[in-house]
C-alpha cells in the first residue's frame, strides 16, 4: 500500500500533502492541515453532521470521504466562511441570537445552512428544519439555530443589505 | 482501513478489475455504507474499485415514451431535486425526501441505496479482539450460526414470512418499495455481458440481490406513469432520518366512476424483501373503494404472521392503518 501525494484545494488555498488510500479527509483536514474546526462527533460513521463540509458547494460529511476523493474539488470548511475579522452572516447570526453552546455541532450547522442558503436564499422555517435533518446538536434543543439560519437567510435575500456577496440577489 | 484504491475509468474496466481481484474487492461509489461497514470491520475488502469516474453511469433521462431511465450513480439527492421527476414519478421524489440526511443525500447513489445490506442492530457488533471486546455471538450474516432477531419482539424486523437464510432483518433501501410499485428494472453487467432483472426479483433478503459475483449495477429502468395515475409513498421511523421500519407505495389507477382499475400496492419492513400485497390488490381491484371493509380485508393478509410481543403487534396494526391512509388518499 502506497501512499500518494495529493494536492488538496481547502477554502481556496492549495495543500501538498501525502496520504494512505484508507485516509479519510476529516482527519486529514484536522491532523494534517490544521483545520480543526471541522469535529469528529460519531467516529466517522456520517450519523451526526459535524463534520460537514462543502464540497463543490455540497454539504457532505468529511468522515465519509476519502482524501484521495477530495482531489479536484472545491472544499469549504468553517475557516473559510470569514474574511479576515468579517463574519459571514451565518457567523454573524449565530452570535447575535446565541446559537451556541458548546459550539461543538456549530462548525457543522452553519456549513449545511451555507449550502442551504447558497442554493436557497429564501429558504423557510420547514425547509431549515429539513436540510438540518442531518445535524445534531445535544445542547440547544435547535430552536435558536433556525432562527440563526433564519436570520442570516434575511440578509442573504434582502438586496442591498450587507449580505453574502456570493448571493445570487444583488 | 487497509486497501488499495483502484480508479476504473470506464466500465469494462471496473468490470475486469472485479474480474481480476474476485472475492477480494468491492465497488465504491458514495461509499456511505460501505465505509462505515469498512471501518466496523464488517467489510475487508483488499480492493476498492472507485466508479465515480464512469460518466456513462450518472444520469436522469426521460425517453420518448415516457420510460426514465436513471444511472446508478445518481444520487438521491439528485432523484429529490429533478424537477422532471418530480413531475413524472412523483413518489420517486417523495421517498428520496425521507431518506437520511441531506449530506448522505449528497453522496449516497441509487445504486448503492438498492444493494445496500441489512441494518439490523444485532449485525454490527464488534467482533475484533474477540475475547477483550465482543458483545455478542456473531450472528449469520457475520459467519455465526444464530439470528439475535429471530425470538425478539422488535419494531426492525420481519413480521410475515419466512427469514432469508436465517436472517430475519427486511432490505434496508427506502427506494426499494415505489420502484417495486412502479415495476422498474435494474440493468446490471459482468462478465457476460448486460442483463435486466425487474427490481421485483431483486431482492433476496438477508442483504443480497440476485447480482452475480462480478456484476456491477449500472441502471434503473422506470415504466412510464400515465398523468391519471395516482400514486403515494409513506414512511414510519423512529424520526424520519433513520431507516423505515415501515414504508408504503401505493400505485392505483380510477375510472372516472371512481372505480379502482389497477393498482399495486408494496411495503416494505414487513417482510425480509419488499411485499407486493397481491391478494389485497386482487380483492380491490373493479372495486369501489367507499364500498369496501379494508380493516378486515387486510388483517387477511396478515395470517401467519410472527406476533412475538408487543412490538411486533404494534407494528403490523400501524402497518394496516397505514395501508388504509394510502388508499383513502389516493381513492376515497
Amino acid at each position: 500500500m502506497e501512499r500518494k501525494d495529493i494536492r488538496l484545494k481547502i477554502n481556496g488555498i492549495p495543500h501538498e500533502v501525502s496520504v494512505l488510500p484508507g485516509e479519510i479527509l476529516l482527519d486529514v483536514l484536522r491532523e494534517k492541515l490544521n483545520y480543526t474546526g471541522t469535529k469528529k462527533g460519531c467516529d466517522g460513521t456520517g450519523e451526526c453532521g459535524a463534520c460537514t463540509v462543502l464540497m463543490d458547494g455540497k454539504a457532505v460529511c468529511s468522515c465519509l470521504v476519502l482524501a484521495l476523493d477530495a482531489v479536484g474539488k472545491e472544499i469549504t470548511t468553517i475557516e473559510g466562511l470569514a474574511k479576515g475579522t468579517e463574519l459571514h452572516p451565518l457567523q454573524r447570526a449565530f452570535q447575535e441570537v446565541g446559537a451556541v453552546q458548546c459550539g461543538f455541532c456549530t462548525p457543522g450547522m452553519i456549513m449545511t445552512a451555507k449550502a442551504l442558503l447558497d442554493e436557497n436564499p429564501r429558504a423557510t422555517e420547514a425547509d431549515i428544519i429539513e436540510a438540518l435533518r442531518g445535524n445534531l446538536c445535544r445542547c440547544t434543543g435547535y430552536v435558536k439555530i433556525v432562527q440563526a439560519v433564519q436570520q442570516a437567510g434575511k440578509t442573504y435575500s434582502t438586496p442591498g443589505t450587507e449580505g453574502n456577496p456570493e448571493s445570487p440577489i444583488k | 482501513m487497509n486497501f488499495e484504491y483502484l480508479r476504473a475509468s470506464n466500465l469494462t474496466e471496473a468490470v475486469g478489475l472485479l474480474k481480476k481481484f474476485e472475492g477480494k474487492a468491492r465497488i465504491f461509489a458514495g461509499g456511505t455504507e460501505l465505509l462505515v461497514n469498512m471501518k466496523h470491520q464488517a467489510v475487508n475488502p483488499r480492493y476498492l474499485i472507485d466508479i465515480k469516474s464512469i460518466p456513462e453511469l450518472s444520469y436522469i433521462r426521460y425517453e420518448t415514451d415516457g420510460t426514465l431511465s436513471l444511472g446508478a450513480l445518481t444520487t438521491v439527492r439528485d432523484i429529490e431535486s429533478s424537477l422532471e421527476i418530480r413531475r413524472n414519478h412523483t413518489i420517486l421524489v417523495e421517498a428520496a425526501q425521507d431518506i437520511a440526511t441531506l449530506q448522505i443525500k449528497n453522496m449516497g447513489t441509487l445504486g448503492g441505496n438498492l444493494l445496500q445490506t441489512v441494518k439490523c442492530p444485532y449485525y454490527n457488533q464488534s467482533h475484533v479482539n474477540l475475547f477483550m471486546r465482543q458483545s455478542i455471538s456473531p450472528c449469520r450474516q457475520r459467519g455465526g450460526n444464530v439470528c439475535h432477531a429471530a425470538q425478539a419482539d422488535t419494531l426492525n424486523h420481519a413480521v410475515i414470512g419466512k427469514p432469508a437464510g436465517g436472517c430475519w432483518a427486511p432490505t434496508a433501501s427506502d427506494l426499494a418499495t415505489p420502484l417495486t410499485a412502479l415495476g422498474a428494472s435494474v440493468i446490471v453487467v459482468g462478465q457476460e455481458g448486460e442483463r435486466e432483472i425487474p427490481v421485483e426479483r431483486l431482492f433476496e433478503g438477508g442483504g443480497k440481490t440476485s447480482l452475480q459475483m462480478g456484476e456491477i449495477l449500472t441502471a434503473v429502468k422506470i415504466p412510464p406513469l400515465s398523468r391519471e395515475a395516482k400514486s403515494r409513498y409513506q414512511k414510519y421511523a423512529q424520526d424520519i432520518r433513520n431507516f423505515s421500519i415501515l414504508n408504503a407505495a401505493g400505485v392505483l389507477w380510477l375510472t372516472p366512476a371512481g372505480v379502482l382499475r389497477e393498482l399495486r400496492i408494496v411495503m416494505g419492513g414487513l417482510a425480509v424483501i419488499p411485499l407486493r400485497l397481491l391478494s389485497l390488490e386482487n380483492k380491490l381491484k373493479g372495486q369501489k373503494l367507499s364500498s369496501l371493509s379494508l380493516d378486515e380485508m387486510i388483517q387477511e393478509e396478515w395470517a401467519g404472521a410472527r406476533v412475538r410481543g408487543d412490538l411486533t403487534h404494534y407494528k403490523l396494526e400501524k402497518a394496516r392503518v397505514m395501508i388504509i391512509d394510502l388508499l383513502e388518499n389516493l381513492a376515497g
